[in-house]
Formats: structure tokens, C-alpha cells, sequence
């Protein structure tokens, strides 16, 4: 599977270069592109992936948008940006030596939408500046079984946490390119966000245990400035 | 004709996946604690406290109930797993709504000596204070430790410290555990982070092979590859620097960028600090079980010693706090050391010679619950 991912990407790298004539579109009559269209997919988690270096998923997403599109004019540099990341995770585990089972489904969904202006800086690099409006959903619901119990029968906990913050921030970018269509980049911002998060317990247990005594709902405010360092790569595709 | 096969076909295969379905058992096993009557030793000291085993043995139950996270999914032993000298065999561990952790669970060992063996004098086994714990140093005390895990909002999810005692008083084996250790059964933060503690303060290993050459000065107990290791990693390598070799910890009260990243994805003590200076710096781990503790650093980026002893070798980033220990002199980048294939071996064999069989085996340090 990762050979045939890598042979995809090599693939793609080479359709993207391979070239026909050029023609002049003043000679052609065709219209002169007015906007550049980049989209863009994070590398980190790619290269991880095709070749293995680690096995392990970071927890520290660093930069949580996988997909990125941007249009920018190409007079002004001016253009409009989104971002957007989706996680998922269903799992069930084992938990100490099977006293419990757990199963878990985790959404996590991540947007952004800005104005940047381009600034070319010379044949090969370019970059960029500036703001977004970011949003974040998680949604995540876990349900613990005990599958040993010192009374009748084991409690069933069901927790469901909802949380959005939005927010947004200054940001900016740098690329390289490696083509004419092919570019890679980097990006550090800041965003500040605010929001609430919300969970829900509800324990269901043969023995009688008092669930008054377990807080069934919590909610809390969440506010945070995060600042990105320029560690997570983009491949770019320009068309 | 062919329509009535496809539509038996489907009713067919949804019969068969809906009778495949795994029907999930309502039996469910009985749990029973299963403690010595005479309370293990785990202090030889009493140090003024009479009932310092029995706090211990109340903060071993502690340690491995479940019910000490908010929907009942894990225990500190979920991530610090006695096998694996009570740390986690995976990168980053689950917590108790499946996401996971945001940095590799450190192993427990010889906590009262993490300082390298500055320590003042201990009152009670759980009473030192500026020791630096966890990966950023963010707690020096270990009753101040108790606490984080228990609230971190990824780890066991309770918002509120202070209900605990109250889930907790409605089980009845807590009654009896905590009148024997306290003379009644209230339960308080207090009382659960001073027990918890304590039990985490008697965790020592001193049986491993290097423990013992150590201690004896017998050169004999290590192996020849082991003893080579050893001239190694205290001359040529110089790795006792930071992970002094005559400390109960194998460690140092300090942090160390190590040279991990160029660039920084996590900032480390800096993000305690605030101190741009301390940014990618990173608690020195103790050596203690270290063959046991994979994968390595703060990230778990490194599934084998071999891969770690591959970093100092030919993998250190020039980074903007890297370790002068870690830098050429001459240039003040990162220093290259090149080690052979030969030196390597031998180094790996005395990182494993830290490996306390006794400890990883213990019963006063095991999971005190059992399925009937």
C-alpha cells in the first residue's frame, strides 16, 4: 500500500511536469489567467506514512488543516484562503488486564477562512501574509463497560463531549517552487479562539452506585492563543 | 427470475452479517482485592509514620482503580504499565475518551532521587519538594503530581479534583482501606494524593545488573560487552553527563535539548518557563528499566535504543538551545560522534544491564485487582 501510494505521488509529480508546447496566448487568442489556484495537502503526515520513519500518530497536531485551497489575483497578489482538517477515530480497547472495554469515536473537524496578499520574491520563492477566521468541532463519545465488578454487575459509563471554539489570527507562508505547477511551502500563524465545551456522563450501574455523586454534565469556557511554528509542509499544486 | 436471485442474494447476506454480528455478553466476572494481611514493606523506614505501608498500600489500590478517571476507563496503570518498568509501550497513550496523550508516559523509578541525589533529608515518603517531574518539570513535589493526571482534560477527564473523594467513599473496599491507614474512612485529596504518593516514592530499583556493580564496585557482574558499555558511556561518550551514573536516578534535576528538531514542534520547559532559553528542553530521563520503556524521548520517536544510540551518533539537529555538551566546539554546531557499529552494540548491551527483573515482577508494586 505505501509503494503504491508512493508511485501515486511520484506519478502525479510527473504528470504535473510533463509539459506540451507552449503557445503563445496572444497568438492563440486565449484569455490571460486573471487568478492562481493552489491547492495544497500537509506533507508531515504523508511522508510518515509512505515511508514509515515513525509508526506512531503524533498527538501534537501542529497544524490540524490537511487540505488547503487558495485563489489569488494575479495583478494584485490579493486572494481569498480556506483550510479545512477531518479526524476520525473509532477504537476499542482492553483496559486494565479486561477489567473494562472501551470503545471511542472521535470527530474532530477544523476550518479556516482568510485573506492573504502574495508577494513574489523572486523566480523560485514567494510569500505571503494574512488573517483567518478559524473554527474547530470535536464531537467524541466513549462508552466504558466494566466487564468485572465486585457487586452484580459492571457500570456502563457513557460519556459525549461536544466542544467549538472560534477564533482567528494573523498568519503567513512561504513556498518554493520546484515546477512551474509544483510548489512547497510552510507556514507559521497565531490564532486566538473561544468557545465552550460541554460533557455528558451517564452511568448506568446494577450495584445501586449513586450517580449523583459523578458530575453528569460539565461545561467549561475555553479561550487560547495558539502560535504554529513553520514545521508542517505543504505540497502545492498551482493551476 | 434474475431480479428475485440479486434480492435473495441481499436478504441472504444480511441475515448472515446480522447472525455474524458479535453479541456483546452480559455476563460479567467477579473483581476481587486481592491484598497481603500484613501489608507489604514498602519503606524499611518509618520515617515518624507508623502507617506509612499501609498509606502504601492504599495508593497501590489507588494506582490501579479505574474508577479514579471520570467515565471509569483507566488507571494511572493504563499508562505507566509495570511490564514495561511503569511507563507505556506505545508513542503517545489512550486517554479516557480514545484520544491520545500529548506526550510519551515517563517511566517510574527511584523518584526520590531524581535530583541525583541532592535531596534534603525525607520527613515521610512522600514529602520531598523540588524535584522536577514529568517531561517539563511542571510539578517538583510528587503529592502536587497526584493531581494532574486525574484532571488533565485528556488523560482521566475529571474537571474537579475535590469530587473525587465522594465517587470514590461509595465504594466499600475504600472504608476499610482508608480506616486502616488513617483511623477513619474520610476520604480527601489529601489523604488520596499523600497515599498515592507514597506508593509512587517506594518504587526502587535496585536489582539491576549496573545497581548492583554499582553498589559493590564488582566489576564481575557485568558482562565483558556490558563492562565495555559502561567505559563507554562514562569516558568516550561522556553520556553520564547528563545521566549521572552514580545517582539513585541515573538522572539529573535538569533539562536538555538534545537536539531532536532544527525546529522546535514542542517547546518543553519552555512552555512552563516561558524562558525562550528553555525552549525544546526536556526533563533527563532516568535510566532505570530503560530496555523496557520504548519507544524513547518526549515524543516517542525512537522504537529502539539502537535508534537512540543512532542520534547521538549522526542524528543531532543544530538547534537554537541544543546542549553544549552536544555541540562541536569548534563550530557550535551539532557534533557528529560517529559511534561504530562496535561501540554501539556495547552500549546498547549496558543499557540493557538497567533492567530490574524484581521490580517488573514485584507483587507489592502489581495490580492488586484480579478477575475471580
Amino acid at each position: 500500500m505505501k509503494k503504491l501510494s508512493l508511485a501515486f505521488i511520484l506519478a502525479a509529480g510527473c504528470m504535473c511536469n510533463a509539459h506540451a508546447q507552449t503557445s503563445d496566448p496572444a497568438s492563440t487568442g486565449a484569455k490571460e489567467k486573471m487568478v492562481d489556484q493552489y491547492i495544497g495537502v500537509q506533507l508531515n503526515g504523508l511522508i510518515r506514512q509512505v515511508f514509515n520513519f515513525n509508526n506512531s500518530t503524533s498527538s501534537t497536531n501542529v497544524n490540524p488543516y490537511l487540505l488547503t485551497y487558495t485563489i489569488n489575483s494575479k495583478k494584485t497578489g490579493w486572494g481569498i484562503r480556506a483550510g479545512v482538517g477531518y479526524n476520525y477515530n473509532s477504537s476499542t480497547s482492553s483496559n486494565d488486564g479486561g477489567i473494562s472495554t472501551t470503545d471511542s469515536k472521535i470527530n474532530d473537524l477544523q476550518a479556516r477562512l482568510g485573506v492573504d496578499k502574495l508577494f513574489k520574491l523572486s523566480d523560485k520563492w514567494s510569500a505571503g501574509a494574512g488573517l483567518d477566521l478559524v473554527y474547530n468541532t470535536n464531537n467524541d463519545h466513549t462508552i466504558n463497560t466494566e466487564n468485572a465488578s465486585f457487586g452484580n454487575g459492571g457500570i456502563v459509563t457513557d460519556t459525549k463531549t461536544v466542544s467549538s471554539t472560534y477564533g482567528g489570527g494573523p498568519m503567513a507562508w512561504l513556498r518554493y517552487n520546484i515546477s512551474q505547477k509544483i510548489l512547497v511551502g510552510t507556514e507559521a500563524s497565531f490564532y486566538y479562539v473561544t468557545g465552550n465545551t460541554k460533557s455528558t456522563i451517564s452511568i448506568s450501574d446494577p450495584n445501586n452506585f449513586n450517580p449523583a455523586n459523578v458530575p453528569t454534565v460539565t461545561s467549561g469556557n475555553i479561550g487560547q492563543g495558539t502560535f504554529n511554528s513553520p514545521v508542517v509542509f505543504y505540497l502545492v499544486v498551482k493551476f | 427470475m434474475k431480479k428475485t436471485y440479486v434480492l435473495l442474494s441481499i436478504v441472504a447476506l444480511i441475515i448472515i452479517g446480522y447472525s455474524c454480528k458479535k453479541s456483546k455478553s452480559q455476563s460479567v466476572s467477579q473483581l476481587e482485592l486481592d491484598l497481603p494481611a500484613t501489608p507489604y514493606a514498602y519503606s524499611s523506614v518509618s520515617f515518624g509514620d507508623s502507617m506509612v505501608n499501609k498509606k502504601a498500600t492504599l495508593g497501590r489500590v489507588l494506582f490501579y482503580d479505574s474508577h479514579l478517571s471520570i467515565n471509569n476507563a483507566l488507571s494511572c496503570a493504563s499508562c505507566h504499565k509495570q511490564a514495561y518498568g511503569f511507563a507505556d509501550n506505545v508513542a503517545f497513550s489512550v486517554g479516557y475518551e480514545g484520544k491520545l496523550t500529548y506526550r510519551n508516559s515517563k517511566n517510574i523509578a527511584n523518584l526520590e532521587g531524581d535530583n541525583g541525589g541532592f535531596i534534603p533529608p525525607v520527613v515521610t515518603l512522600s514529602s520531598n519538594q523540588g524535584l522536577p517531574l514529568f517531561w517539563d518539570g511542571r510539578e517538583t513535589a510528587l503529592t502536587n503530581l497526584i493531581s494532574r493526571p486525574i484532571t488533565n482534560h485528556v488523560e482521566m477527564g475529571y474537571p474537579d479534583f475535590a469530587t473525587l473523594p465522594q465517587k470514590l467513599s461509595e465504594f466499600t473496599y475504600y472504608n476499610k482501606l482508608f480506616t486502616d491507614a488513617y483511623g477513619d474512612a474520610t476520604i480527601t485529596t489529601d489523604r488520596i494524593s499523600e497515599c498515592m504518593s507514597d506508593f509512587l516514592a517506594s518504587m526502587n530499583s535496585n536489582g539491576s545488573k549496573v545497581d548492583q556493580f554499582i553498589n559493590s564496585g564488582n566489576q564481575g557482574v557485568l558482562s565483558p560487552m556490558e563492562y565495555s558499555g559502561y567505559l563507554l558511556f562514562t569516558s568516550k561518550y561522556n553520556c553520564d553527563n547528563c545521566h549521572h551514573i552514580f545517582s539513585s536516578s541515573y538522572t539529573e534535576a535538569d533539562f536538555k535539548d538534545i537536539g531532536l528538531d532544527a525546529n522546535y514542534t514542542d517547546m518543553g520547559r519552555g512552555t512552563i518557563s516561558h524562558q525562550p532559553t528553555d525552549n525544546g528542553k526536556f526533563k533527563v530521563p532516568s535510566l532505570h528499566n530503560v530496555a523496557l520503556t520504548a519507544p524513547y524521548m518526549h515524543d516517542g520517536r525512537y522504537k529502539t535504543l539502537s535508534d537512540v544510540v543512532d542520534h547521538y551518533s549522526h542524528g543531532i539537529q543544530s538547534s537554537a538551545n541544543l546542549d553544549l555538551v552536544l555541540q562541536d566546539p569548534s563550530t557550535g554546531k551539532a557534533k557528529q560522534m560517529n559511534i561504530s557499529d562496535a561501540d554501539k552494540q556495547a552500549l546498547v548491551a549496558f543499557l540493557n544491564a538497567f533492567t530490574d527483573y524484581n521490580m517488573v515482577t514485584d507483587p507489592k508494586f502489581s495490580n492488586p485487582f484480579k478477575i475471580k
